[in-house]
This record gives C-alpha cells, sequence and structure tokens, in this order.
C-alpha cells in the first residue's frame, strides 16, 4: 500500500472516492483539454510523480485520450430506410397494447383500416393523407366531449350517487335531531339541577373516645356501684 | 466411687412381659373406678337445654360472692343472697340482698354505697349479670359446650362446664353446674384474652325458697310486645327509631320495655338483643338535651357519636332530634360501633 494513496484515507464507505485538494489541482495543472499533458508547475510534477492516484491517472488519459477526441462513425445499417420502419412498426405494436388502442376500439367515430404500405400504390399517401385529417378530427373531438357511455349504465351510476347524497342528507338531518335532542336534554337536566332542592349528602359521623362510661344500665350491671 | 456398671439387656420376651403387667397394673384400677362410678348412676352431662331448663321450673336460694371490676381494674367481692322464685318463663320472680362488701366492715363509706347500688341496680345484676341461656335455639347455633368433668361447688356434686363462643369477640363462660338441679353454683367470665371480668362463686344453695318480695327495678319498668306498641305508648315521639341491628345477625331482639327513671323522669324505651347467652342493649331517651353540643367535633356538620371502650364494656351515646341514643355490650363486642353508626344515619335520616 502507498503511503502516498489518498483513496484509502479519505474514502467514505459505498461511496466514489473523494479526489483530495491537493491532487485535484496537480492534475488540473498537468492535464489540458488538447490531451497533451502539460508540463505545469515544478509542485504539480513532483506530486504527480510521487503520488501514485495521480501518475495512474495520467498514464490512463495517454491511453483514452485518442480515443475520446475522435467521434464514432453511425454504422451503414441504421441508415437503411427498412430498419427505420421496423422501428415505428415496433413502436406502433407497444401502443396497440395500452389504453389508446382500446378508445380508439370503442369510439363512435369509425377509423379507417390501415391498409399495408406500398411504395407503389399512390393512392395509399392519399389515403392517409385523408385519414390524417380524420384523425385530427378525432383528436378534436376527444379534447372537446368524452365519448359518452351506456345510458343504462350512467343511470346506475347516477342514481347510485344520488342515492349515497340522500342518505348523508338524512343522516346530517338524523344527526341534527339527535345534536339538538341532546342538548334539550343536557339543558332541562341542568335547569332541573339549578331549581331543585338541595340533594341530601351522606352525614359524617366520628368517633369522640370518652373517659368514663356513660350512664347507662349496662355500665352498672358491669362495673356495680358507680359513686 | 462405685463404678457405674453397664444393666445387661433384657431379652425382648422379657421386655413384652414388663410392658403387658404395667398395662394391666393401670387399667384395672382405672376399670375398677370406672366401674364403681357406673355403679352410682353419675348426673348427666349438663346440655344448654337443661340449663336453661332450670331457670324456668328451678327454685333456689343461693348466698354466694359477686365480684365486680371497676373501670380502673380493682376487685370488689360483694356477699349477697340470692332467691328465685320460678314461674315457668325466663323472667322467674327474684329477690336479691346486700349482705356486705368482703374485707369491709358494715356500716362503712363503701358498704353503703354498695348497699345503694343493690337497691338501684339489683334487678339488673340478676337479670344481665349471670349466666343464662336466654334463647335455647340461638345459644346452640352460637356456643358450644364442654364438658371438663366433676367439681365440687358449695358442698355438691356439679360439671365443670365452658361454654365457647363461635365468635371471637364474645366472652366464654367457665361454670359449675349443679349435677342435680343444672343451675350455676360457680360463674366465671372471660373476655378473649382470657382476662377474668365477672365472676359469681355460690356459698351455700338450697334447691327451695321461702316467700319472697320480689325484687323490682328501680325504674317503673312496663314490657312491650314491639316497637310500634312502644312507639305508640310513648305517644308517637318524634325522633324515636326503630333500630336496624343487621350488623349483628346472630343477635335477635330479645324484651323491650319502657322504662320511668324516677330521678328525672325521663322515659326510656329500652331494647334488648341477644345471641341466647350474650346482651347488648340500645336505649333511647326522650326530651334530652345534645351532650355535644359546642364541642368541637360537633362543628362543621359532623356528627358526633361518643364511645367508651374498656375489656368489660362498649357503650357509645350520640343524640338527635331530642332523644339520647345508648348503645351499650361487653367490651369485646366491637361490632356495636357499627351498629351505633347504622342507627345513628337512621335517626338523622328520619
Amino acid at each position: 500500500m502507498s503511503s502516498g494513496n489518498p483513496r484509502k484515507a479519505s474514502s467514505p464507505a459505498g461511496r466514489k472516492p473523494a479526489v483530495p485538494a491537493l491532487c485535484r489541482a496537480a492534475l488540473r495543472e498537468v492535464m489540458s483539454d488538447s490531451g497533451k499533458l502539460s508540463t505545469g508547475e515544478q509542485g504539480a510534477s513532483e506530486h504527480i510523480e510521487a503520488c501514485g492516484f495521480c501518475s495512474a491517472r495520467v498514464q490512463a488519459r495517454s491511453t483514452l485520450s485518442n480515443w475520446a477526441s475522435a467521434r464514432p462513425a453511425v454504422p451503414a445499417v441504421l441508415a437503411s430506410p427498412s430498419v427505420l420502419e421496423g422501428i415505428y412498426e415496433r413502436a406502433a405494436e407497444a401502443v396497440e397494447q395500452g389504453p389508446i388502442s382500446t378508445w380508439l376500439e370503442q369510439s363512435v367515430v369509425s377509423t379507417a383500416e390501415v391498409a399495408a404500405s406500398s411504395d407503389a400504390d399512390p393512392s395509399f399517401l392519399q389515403d392517409c393523407l385523408h385519414e390524417s385529417a380524420s384523425g385530427s378530427e378525432l383528436l378534436r373531438d376527444f379534447v372537446r366531449s368524452p365519448a359518452q357511455p351506456d345510458p343504462q349504465v350512467w343511470n346506475g351510476v347516477c342514481r347510485s350517487i344520488l342515492e349515497g347524497v340522500a342518505s348523508e342528507r338524512v343522516m346530517r338531518r338524523q344527526t341534527a335531531w339527535r345534536v339538538l335532542l341532546f342538548g334539550a336534554a343536557a339543558a332541562a337536566v341542568v335547569g332541573l339541577l339549578s331549581i331543585a332542592e338541595d340533594v341530601p349528602v351522606q352525614p359524617t359521623i366520628t368517633f369522640a373516645d370518652l373517659d368514663h362510661a356513660p350512664d347507662v344500665a349496662f355500665a352498672n350491671v358491669r362495673y356495680g356501684s358507680r359513686y | 466411687m462405685p463404678s457405674l456398671r453397664p444393666i445387661p439387656d433384657a431379652s425382648p420376651i422379657a421386655k413384652w412381659l414388663i410392658a403387658a403387667a404395667a398395662c394391666v397394673g393401670l387399667l384395672v384400677p382405672a376399670a375398677g373406678q370406672r366401674a364403681a362410678s357406673l355403679s352410682k348412676t353419675a348426673p348427666p352431662v349438663p346440655t344448654l337445654a337443661s340449663i336453661g331448663q332450670a331457670l324456668l321450673i328451678q327454685d333456689y336460694t343461693v348466698e354466694q360472692f359477686r365480684r365486680f371490676r371497676d373501670e380502673l381494674g380493682n376487685v370488689v367481692t360483694v356477699r349477697e343472697r340470692l332467691e328465685v322464685d320460678a314461674n315457668g318463663t325466663a323472667r322467674p320472680d327474684f329477690e336479691i340482698t346486700f349482705l356486705g362488701v368482703v374485707g369491709e366492715p358494715a356500716g362503712s363509706a363503701l358498704s353503703v354505697e354498695w348497699q345503694q347500688s343493690y337497691l338501684r341496680f339489683g334487678n339488673l345484676f340478676f337479670r344481665h349479670g349471670s349466666f343464662q341461656v336466654r334463647d335455647l335455639a340461638k345459644a346452640s347455633v352460637n356456643y358450644t359446650l364442654h364438658d371438663y368433668g366433676q367439681v365440687v361447688r358449695a358442698g355438691r356434686m356439679a360439671r365443670r362446664m365452658v361454654v365457647f363462643p363461635a365468635s371471637v369477640d364474645k366472652a366464654i363462660w367457665v361454670v359449675d353446674i349443679d349435677s342435680v338441679t343444672s343451675v350455676p353454683l360457680f360463674i366465671a367470665e372471660f373476655d378473649n384474652s382470657l382476662q377474668l371480668r365477672a365472676n359469681i362463686e355460690a356459698l351455700t344453695f338450697t334447691p327451695s325458697v321461702q316467700a319472697i318480695t320480689p325484687t323490682q327495678a328501680a325504674a317503673n319498668v312496663t314490657p312491650m310486645t314491639n316497637y310500634a306498641g312502644a312507639e305508640a305508648f310513648l305517644g308517637l315521639p318524634t325522633g324515636l327509631v326503630d333500630p336496624i341491628v343487621l350488623v349483628t345477625p346472630d343477635y335477635a331482639l330479645e324484651r323491650i320495655e319502657v322504662h320511668d327513671d324516677p330521678i328525672n323522669g325521663r322515659q326510656k324505651l329500652v331494647m334488648s338483643y341477644s345471641d341466647g347467652i350474650d346482651q347488648y342493649m340500645v336505649v333511647q331517651t326522650m326530651n334530652s338535651f345534645d351532650p355535644f353540643v359546642g364541642l368541637p367535633s360537633a362543628v362543621g356538620g359532623t356528627h358526633t357519636i361518643g364511645r367508651f371502650r374498656d375489656p368489660a364494656l362498649s357503650a357509645l351515646v350520640f343524640w338527635d332530634d331530642q332523644v339520647t341514643f345508648h348503645v351499650a355490650g361487653r367490651g369485646s363486642l366491637r361490632r356495636l360501633d357499627e351498629v351505633a353508626s347504622r342507627i345513628y344515619l337512621q335517626a338523622l335520616s328520619n
């Protein structure tokens, strides 16, 4: 392990190792955008020579700079129309599985059948243009007014909503009555209590010890003469 | 010094023979005694029933010591003569006569005091200060009788019995019952700490009686059949209550009387409760003043019950609506505190 390796010294667990400021400054000084190493300051060069991290970076740059500077060419096969059509078809197939296709199938406006493409049939293009016009109308209709549901279904939904609202109204009315009644009862109780006579409270009885026996017959029986 | 020589071990057979001989030697005389006793037709062991029956039917005259223990614990022995003329009821006619204080010369101050006490309270000494089976059914439930063998008392054969209460807050009685008449010749009352609280010891006994002048209560006593009758007799005074004594279920109302006190002229309603042998009283004195008025304990709406308790006596006093209430019984009967509280609450709620 190099004593000058900054990675192990300062890298927190699980994160990209932090580049020490000294290394960063030295690398910035030495490397340039052209990919060629500049001489830089003497201190930076000495640091890079001494620091294993920085020397590895410098060595890698010399290898990768050529590759990074040249833009690679697009493969010729990607430019062919058949490849593009394939991409479009795959996109259309993916949409067919989604909610848009379901809406299109259920919509009132009939969608025109799309014939297989044929370069030799010019009317196809006109049909496509025509279809695209009706498609824009379709879009306009979609935006303006959504598709109407089945009347029976919609009536059922309306009925259930109204019943729910009606029941809430009834509950609110009943709750209000209950609150009113409870308040009236509480007021009556308070009023009665305020005007009622005092309720007798259990008397408190205490015992007081006597020094001599009271004048009772039993005391005379026990003690005899009590003069 | 003589040497200690070991005793040679006897053979097992010899040991057995010696033990058998010892047993025979002990049993034969005992058997002979038993045979002798059986041949004398020993009197039956007294029962609560026979003791209660004696009160109803047996006339007798007895001279006896009656010992009192005062509040300070001093014991005074008084010699008296008791003549009982049975009349078939639980309240026979009787005459009790003061003869003197043991150890005191006749005419001394103490003798005079006690003579006055006997004139005033002699009726109470016999009615409430002796061992009596007041209610056989209740006594059988609340007490057990234990035989401790024959004794001689007042020159007569008697049977020593211990009357043990079923409840710990009552007295234990040791009584010598005359074998012929079932009259108690010796009575010792012990509290639950086995301290002697009262004692009567017969000196002479004669199972007959001459013509007597029945001893009357100092007050004019009118027996009543029930509380309603007593209340009507007294003129339906306010403040009087029919006590609810559910705290003492083992006690039942024994007697109701109206006493006219000759000294101050006040009328008292005296109600006695008994468990068959023990007693306590509830006394209601009409037209009396509040003894606790002005005391600090009476301030602030609290109600006071005055309580005196020592090993011999529990006495509670309280007042309401011109009536003074007394609840009194033996010292160990602490339930009387609750009895008094409940009667007081009853009076306050009327």
